[in-house]
């Protein structure tokens, strides 16, 4: 892998990060006056003006961002309103729950995506590829929240097996993953399919099949790595949709994870912890942006010049 | 971002919808939910029997009528005693009105900044790019959040906040194609008459290049419409006493054990609206596809 792919998507990713704190840093000086919003209406405005220094809210705008940079990349973000504690603390907790139900939902769509999308595609024009791709649209078309209510309806108030709130058990996992999962599940089925349809009719496809290869042969070791590449993209795209969905859903099934922080923060209007919560996001994106980056280079080297070439 | 719209994944998604063996009727059918979705939107007075913030605390969480409910009440009547009938269909209008006036919002800055990045190239063009590239790798609805988190929540603020869902694709659009068309032998003898360029953009290229932006706008809406009543189910939307099909179903989430009517049909609505809308959509690109490929940059 060329040293110049690799820098180039890492100043990318460095920019992206610098203008989600840009954006921040905006909003929150837009928004108004942290001290007035913090401090009840009759404080003194000596201990209010003690406030703004001590925050270095005096200082000029400039001056004011380039420290907020500082403090940003020192993981210094405030303290929650609400704990009293430091905001990315209170963050850091949570992250594990968010990060057990993202990867069990992504497991899940993966699994569930990939499958259906080959399945589909080697059963062309049957019943089970007009199933397939029914079960896609109705993935892309159906709202998670909505999903996720009839799950509970379900599984929880109808049949009793599955818990509906909470994360205390490995139970509580089941129906947030795998409405997360099934979601973006039909769009990732549906790009399989497509693009191992593409693949099916190559040439190499038939020269494997002259050449007397099994089936499973032929899928596995020919068809799948190059219908991969459309694939990684949409798994990476999805992230963002993962991420977003992962807030509905952990507050509707009040999984204690970050999403379900982020809203309460957002109807609390606990700014330090939703900015640090922004931050955490962006920084994720970018990381997986450039693995799947790293991945393509990986799965097709071509992509690499074509790549350097658009970033100039 | 640009490997998302490269060829294969286009092309390749083209295929996928072709090789569906949909059927007509299918379509039509959408189509049908559409028009009524349209109508019931535009004739919301006229249609609801009930007004959507009159409660009766005596007829609270009533039955459907198809549930051996008052027949008085179609859908049934939620916590506070409001028609539930009367209360969707003012919801679907919000929630319509919200969609097609956001799409207007988003379709009209993203278009505006590609032509602008096309126009002045250079600094102009790299700056939005990069915006662009920004919003292309961040979550849309985490941001939609931290916006409302940070600016308190009204009904112009979300409905601009909730329009600009998508912006960034129009501006990568409108900016290749324009590219494109500059030059092209129409643009170039048209600007050697002496046109001024405001001219040449807006009478002779956004034509050409209108029915990709109105194909994205098909890709665009059923997603604008997820993100409002999304929001809106947060309880970060639109707020009580309005209404719209997000914060209807949120509502009833507290009632699933007891009451689920109060809720279920404003998620059945948005499903429907935002299948059909997906399907024909499809459809209509389909007809649309030769000039597809122009959008590719």
């Amino acid at each position: 892998m060329r040293p110049q792919f690799i820098l180039a998507k890492l100043t990318r990713g460095c920019l992206t990060l610098l203008l989600a704190v840009t954006f921040v840093f905006i909003v929150l000086r837009v928004s108004g006056d942290p001290v007035a919003m913090m401090l009840p209406d009759d404080t003194p405005p000596a201990i209010v003006a003690e406030y703004r220094a001590a925050w270095g809210l005096d200082r000029s705008l400039p001056e004011q961002y380039v420290r907020y940079i500082w403090s940003a990349v020192q993981g210094d973000l405030g303290y929650s309103f609400r704990d009293d504690r430091p905001a990315l603390e209170v963050v850091l907790e949570r992250v594990p729950m968010t990060l057990l139900l993202g990867l069990s939902g992504f497991a899940i769509t993966v699994v569930v995506g990939l499958v259906t999308g080959i399945t589909a595609a080697l059963k062309r024009g049957t019943g089970i590829d007009h199933a397939a791709m029914a079960f896609s649209i109705f993935g892309h078309s159906m709202p998670n929240f909505f999903l996720a209510i009839l799950m509970i309806l379900l599984f929880s108030m109808t049949w009793r097996v599955l818990p509906s709130s909470g994360g205390a058990t490995w139970w509580h996992l089941i129906l947030p993953a795998v409405t997360l999962g099934i979601i973006n599940a039909g769009t990732v089925a549906r790009f399989t399919r497509s693009s191992m349809l593409e693949v099916l009719h190559q040439p190499y496809m038939r020269t494997a099949r002259a050449k007397g290869l099994k089936l499973t042969r032929r899928v596995v070791a020919h068809a799948i790595p190059n219908a991969a590449i459309p694939v990684v993209t949409v798994l990476g795209l999805r992230l963002g949709s993962l991420i977003a969905g992962a807030v509905v859903v952990e507050t509707v099934f009040a999984w204690p994870g970050i999403g379900l922080m982020l809203v309460n923060a957002v109807g609390q209007r606990d700014l330090p912890v939703v900015q640090t919560i922004v931050l955490l996001v962006a920084l994720t994106m970018v990381l997986t942006n450039f693995i799947v980056d790293l991945t393509y280079g990986w799965l097709d080297p071509r992509i690499e010049t074509r790549g350097a070439k658009e970033d100039r | 971002m640009s490997i998302e719209q490269s060829l294969p994944v286009r092309k390749a998604r083209r295929l996928g919808i072709k090789d569906a063996g949909r059927p007509q009727f299918v379509i039509l059918l959408c189509m049908v939910w559409l028009a009524l979705v349209l109508l019931v939107a535009a004739g919301a007075d006229h249609l609801a029997p009930f007004s959507y913030t009159e409660q009766s605390l005596l007829n609270r969480l009533k039955p459907p009528a198809f549930l051996s409910g008052d027949p008085k009440y179609l859908l049934g009547t939620d916590g506070l005693g409001r028609d539930v009938l009367s209360r969707l269909i003012y919801a679907t209008r919000m929630s319509v009105v919200i969609a097609i006036l956001g799409s207007m919002i988003g379709a009209t800055f993203g278009t505006l900044l590609g032509f602008l990045a096309a126009h002045f190239r250079g600094l102009v063009e790299d700056v939005v790019m990069v915006f662009v590239d920004f919003q292309a790798s961040m979550p849309f609805f985490i941001i939609a959040l931290a916006v409302l988190a940070f600016f308190g929540n009204n009904f112009e603020l979300f409905l601009v906040v909730v329009g600009l869902y998508g912006w960034e694709v129009y501006a990568r659009l409108t900016r290749g194609l324009v590219l494109q068309a500059n030059g092209q032998g129409y643009a170039f003898a048209i600007r050697t008459l002496g046109v001024h360029p405001a001219r040449i953009y807006m009478r002779h290229i956004l034509p050409n290049i209108l029915s990709v932006l109105i194909v994205q706008l098909t890709l665009n809406f059923p997603e604008l419409i997820l993100i409002e009543t999304s929001l809106s189910f947060l309880g970060l939307g639109i707020q009580p006493p309005q209404t719209s099909l997000g914060l209807m179903l949120g509502e009833g989430r507290n009632y699933l054990a007891t009451a689920w009517w109060t809720g279920v049909p404003a998620g059945i609505v948005i499903f429907l609206t935002t299948l059909s809308i997906s399907l024909v959509g499809d459809w209509l690109r389909d007809k649309l596809d030769p000039t597809l490929k122009s959008a590719e940059m």
